[in-house]
C-alpha cells in the first residue's frame, strides 16, 4: 500500500536532486509523489482509485531514510537531466560496474565530483548510481540488475 | 518433425487454420527472435547502431516502427537491454496494445487486468506517451514483482500497480480495459514445444470457463462507450470466439473491426463444432503463426 508522500520527504528529495545532480525542482511538477514502505518514494500519475488499493507506483525514484539515496531506475530514466556529479566510465569500468564490482577511479574522474552519490554514464548513456568515497566508487547496482557478461 | 505434434492438436486446428500445410510445418520451427525499442527511453537510430556494433543484425517489421527481429541468443546481455532502451518481446504479443493505439492516446484511465510480467503494460504506457493513468493489475503477488521490475526499468511514470482478483477489483470505471486472459497458451508452441506434451482439449475448456467470468468482469469495469481489448495466445475457439459469444449474449456490447497496416489478420470463426455463433464475431481476428511468422493469437475489440 502507498500513501501520499509527506511534504518533508518530498522537500528532502527535491533539495537533494537540485544540489546533488543539478535537477531543477520544476522538473518534478508533472508528477505526484507517493511513499511506500521503508522510505521508498515513487513518482506516478493521479490515482483513479483510492490509494489504499494501490500496491505501488511507477517509478521508484529514491529511498529516504537518514540520507536520500537515488534509485538506479531514476538515474537510468532521467540521467539526461543530471548536470553535476556525473562520472563517465570506460568500457572496462562499465563492464565491472554492471557485474556489481566496486571501481577505483583515477584523478580525472574526481575533478568534477564530490563524495556522495554520483550518476554513472557510459558514452552519455546513464547506467545507474555509485557512492563515491575518495577515489573509491562503491557499487550501488541492485543484485537483480547485475549483468556479469555485458556486451559492449 | 510432425510426430511431435499430437494428432488431437492437428485434428482440432487443421480444419480451421489458414493455409493448413504451412500451419503444420511452422509449428515445429522456432519462432523469430524479436524485441521492440522502448520509445520512452531509447532513440531508434542510436540503439540500432549500438546493437550493430556488437554484431546484432536487426530487421524491421512493416507494422510497427519500433519492432525488430534479430539473430542472436544474447540480446539480454546488451547495454540497451540493461538500461531499458529495448524490451525483448514476441511480435504477436505486441498486437493487442497496437490495435488500440488511437484509443490509448485518448484514454484518461486504462486498466490492464492481468498485467504481469508487464510486456503489454510497458507497451501500453509507451503508446499513452507516459501520460494519464494506467492501472497494472495482477492477482498474483509473486508475479507482481516481475511486473514492477519491468515497469521501473522501462521508465514508465504513468502507472500504478494493484493486486486484486478481477472479481474483487474496486468499483471503478475505465476508458479502456485490456484483458490478456490467462489461457492454455497453445499459440506459443513454437517457443515452448513442451506444451505439446501437456496439451489436451480438456485443458482448453478448463481455461474457457474462467475466461468467460473474466471478460464479463472486465466489461463491467468500462465507462459507457469504453473499449475492451480481449486477447489470448491460444488457438482454441473455446477460449476465444466462444468467450466473445458469451459476452455478446450477456451484455450490451458491440464488436469493432481490427486492422494494423502491414499485418495479416484472419477473421475469427462464426461457427464451431456445428454451433453457430453471433456473426459479428467475424470482426475479431485470429493470428495464425504461418501468416506473419509469429506466435498464434486471438484479439477482440469491444465497445460498451
Amino acid at each position: 500500500m502507498i500513501k501520499p508522500c509527506p511534504t518533508e520527504f518530498k522537500t528532502r528529495i527535491l533539495e537533494f536532486m537540485y544540489h546533488r545532480f543539478g535537477i531543477d525542482t520544476s522538473f518534478f511538477d508533472p508528477y505526484l509523489f507517493y511513499l511506500g514502505p521503508k522510505g521508498k518514494v515513487m513518482i506516478g500519475p493521479k490515482a483513479p482509485l483510492d490509494l489504499q488499493h494501490i500496491d505501488t507506483a511507477s517509478i521508484h525514484i529514491a529511498l529516504v531514510q537518514r540520507t536520500v539515496k537515488p534509485s538506479t531506475n531514476f538515474i537510468q530514466s532521467f540521467g539526461s537531466k543530471i548536470n553535476i556529479n556525473r562520472i563517465p566510465l570506460s568500457k572496462e569500468q562499465t563492464q565491472s560496474y554492471c557485474s556489481g564490482e566496486d571501481i577505483l577511479l583515477d584523478k580525472t574522474h574526481l575533478k568534477k565530483s564530490s563524495d556522495g552519490f554520483v550518476a554513472l554514464f557510459y558514452a552519455d548513456i546513464p547506467l545507474g548510481c555509485g557512492l563515491l568515497r575518495g577515489s573509491n566508487l562503491i557499487n550501488q547496482l541492485p543484485k537483480a540488475y547485475r549483468l556479469p557478461n555485458l556486451l559492449l | 518433425m510432425n510426430f511431435l505434434v499430437p494428432k488431437e492438436f492437428l485434428d482440432k486446428y487443421l480444419p480451421i487454420a489458414d493455409q493448413p500445410d504451412s500451419f503444420t510445418s511452422i509449428l515445429t520451427s522456432p519462432p523469430q527472435k524479436s524485441f521492440r525499442i522502448n520509445p520512452l527511453k531509447g532513440v531508434t537510430d542510436e540503439v540500432l547502431t549500438r546493437l550493430k556494433k556488437i554484431g546484432i543484425t536487426c530487421n524491421s517489421v512493416p507494422w510497427y516502427k519500433h519492432a525488430f527481429t534479430h539473430n542472436v541468443d544474447n540480446l539480454s546481455s546488451s547495454l540497451d537491454r540493461f538500461t531499458g532502451n529495448i524490451y525483448i518481446q514476441e511480435l504477436a504479443s505486441m498486437l493487442p496494445p497496437l490495435i488500440a493505439e488511437q484509443e490509448l492516446q485518448q484514454a484518461e484511465t486504462v486498466l490492464d487486468c492481468c498485467a504481469a510480467p508487464g510486456s503489454k503494460t510497458t507497451l501500453i504506457a509507451a503508446l499513452m506517451n507516459n501520460k494519464n493513468s494506467l492501472i497494472a493489475n495482477d492477482r498474483s503477488y509473486i508475479r507482481i514483482r516481475g511486473l514492477k521490475f519491468n515497469i521501473d526499468k522501462s521508465g514508465v511514470t504513468n502507472t500504478l500497480v494493484t493486486n486484486f482478483p478481477l472479481k474483487t477489483f474496486p468499483d471503478t470505471q475505465f476508458d479502456l480495459v485490456m484483458l490478456d486472459a490467462p489461457c492454455s497458451s497453445d499459440g506459443t508452441v513454437r517457443k515452448n514445444p513442451n506444451l505439446f506434451q501437456s496439451w489436451t482439449p480438456k485443458r482448453c475448456r478448463s481455461y474457457a470457463s474462467r475466461q468467460k467470468q473474466l471478460i464479463l468482469q472486465a466489461f463491467d469495469l468500462l465507462h459507457e462507450d469504453g473499449i475492451l481489448i480481449y486477447s489470448t495466445c491460444s488457438f482454441a475457439p473455446e477460449e476465444n470466439e466462444l468467450v466473445i459469444n458469451k459476452l455478446l449474449s450477456e451484455r450490451d456490447a458491440a464488436l469493432l473491426p481490427i486492422s494494423l497496416s502491414g499485418f495479416h489478420f484472419s477473421p475469427a470463426l462464426t461457427e464451431w463444432e456445428g454451433y453457430r455463433l453471433n456473426p459479428e464475431i467475424a470482426k475479431c481476428v485470429r493470428v495464425w503463426p504461418q501468416m506473419n511468422n509469429t506466435d498464434g493469437f486471438f484479439i477482440a475489440k469491444v465497445q460498451k
